[in-house]
């Protein structure tokens, strides 16, 4: 196969992506959730086949966009129901109160004790300091986001002017 | 609303585009599958014994019986991989040589809304 | 223009995104963000199982078959892990520590393939540019440097200024 036909499909296939990116609005290129990641993925190995032309520039078409338009169908729904973004996307969840664990929190989000210690060190807290956590709490992208207890918040410049 | 009209008027825009170049300016390599894939994929699918899905590639499915295609795969074997490569082409036939392992094969095909292949190429065979 | 063969990998790519969400919210919020190495690996060969789905190189059976393979094989691992500490060290490694103290660790950093310039710039993403400012670094499973500061190198709190609300 001739090196330049690659490279065209390459650039056909690139502008086509973008066009449909562009066109169902930044939401979908997000990766704010596990499955925007995913579609991410499907998207590019979509595009495998159709540089190979391993199928025709059409069904390589047919094959991404109808990966966008449900995306993008599931996003509009998403964005005007509360109920269906929660079965989308879940909730994000207590695994640490005022410096004790949940277990049955930690266990429904696939974590163990180590997994616990390794996310708070990672944002440079130590088992030392857990009581210092008034909630710790596991989001959507699996982010551990941390909320300290008021003593234990950090100090400000402006704090600092209020002091007698 | 307006998204979606967008991603499907990108779409059709693709589709055009891809028309055009096909009944337009007879493009049988670049919008569509080549000669050299279709065929390919077909010595593929016979090779891994998949015989219907072999068929698929044939311009006329009952062209080749499934004792032909048998015989084809016992001389072809299952483990090497198959490189093809365009001889000749132009906007109804082309040919294609196939090489797997140390055999090589002539592949005729004809051009239907797609490349498919006839049974005459399977007849010639050379080492 | 074969129309039948558009619309049907057009089907099979609906089909395909409702067999993914499924899956993914069932695997739940683990299969991205702060994963291991095989967490990647997992989602990328459910990408490329959906992929030949959709073009219709294998039979939406077979397909089907495979990501629920290895979505379950995902699943169990995850459930053990989650259960036994012991095999969660096991599948998924452990976490090393590379400086004490202010103190580099040579053999810590030798098993993890790191030389000091690598971990004096994950030192620096966290913002600490005095490496003795350092109380505990650890290579944790996931690739990150985790670092606990010493005590009189962490930032001021409230209780600091004296304030307790």
């Amino acid at each position: 196969m001739e090196l330049w036909r690659i490279a065209v499909r390459a650039v056909v296939a690139y502008f086509y992506l973008f066009a449909v990116t562009r066109a169902s609005g930044k939401s979908t290129i997000s990766q704010a959730t596990p499955f925007d990641f995913i579609v991410s993925l499907i998207i590019g190995d979509v595009i495998d086949d159709a540089l190979w032309a391993e199928v025709s520039i059409a069904k390589f078409g047919a094959a991404a966009g109808s990966i966008v338009l449900c995306d993008l169908a599931v996003k509009m729904a998403v964005f005007r129901s509360r109920t269906l973004f929660r079965l989308v996307n879940g909730d994000p969840r207590v695994v640490l109160r005022d410096g004790a664990e949940d277990r049955d929190a930690l266990r429904s989000e696939q974590l163990n004790e180590d997994d616990l210690e390794h996310l708070l060190r990672e944002k440079g807290i130590d088992r030392r300091r857990w009581k210092d956590i008034h909630r710790a709490l596991m989001e959507l992208d699996h982010e551990l986001s941390v909320i300290p207890i008021p003593a234990a918040e950090p100090a400000t410049k402006a704090m600092k002017e209020q002091l007698p | 609303m307006k998204p979606l009209l967008g991603v499907l008027l990108a779409f059709a825009l693709l589709l055009a585009c891809s028309a055009v170049a096909v009944n337009l300016f007879a493009d049988r390599a670049l919008f569509v599958s080549p000669p050299d894939a279709v065929a390919e994929g077909f010595i593929r699918e016979v090779m891994t014994k998949r015989w219907d899905r072999a068929r698929e590639y044939l311009a006329n499915p009952d062209s080749m019986t499934r004792a032909q295609l048998e015989e084809l795969q016992s001389r072809l074997g299952e483990g090497e991989n198959a490189d093809a490569h365009t001889i000749s082409r132009d906007a109804a036939r082309a040919v294609v040589e196939v090489t797997v392992g140390t055999q090589t094969l002539r592949v005729a095909l004809i051009w239907a809304e797609g490349w498919r292949v006839t049974e005459s190429g399977m007849a010639r065979q050379s080492i | 223009m074969d129309w039948q063969e558009l619309g049907l990998t057009a089907a099979r790519g609906l089909l395909v995104y409702v067999v993914m969400l499924v899956v993914i919210r069932v695997l739940g919020k683990r299969t991205i963000g702060n994963f291991s190495a095989f967490d990647l690996l997992v989602a990328l060969m459910l990408g490329e199982v959906v992929d030949e789905i959709i073009y219709g190189d294998v039979s939406i059976a077979q397909g089907l078959v495979a990501i629920f393979v290895v979505a379950g094989a995902k699943y169990a691992t995850a459930w053990i892990t989650c259960v036994s500490p012991a095999a969660s060290r096991v599948l998924e490694g452990k976490p090393r520590e590379l400086v004490r103290h202010g103190e580099l660790l040579p053999k810590a950093l030798r098993a993890e393939l790191m030389n000091e310039l690598e971990v004096m710039a994950s030192l620096r993403l966290q913002g600490i540019s005095d490496v003795r400012e350092v109380k505990s670094a650890c290579m944790e499973v996931d690739g990150v440097v985790s670092v606990i500061r010493e005590e009189w190198a962490e930032p001021l709190q409230k209780r600091d200024l004296g304030k307790s609300d």
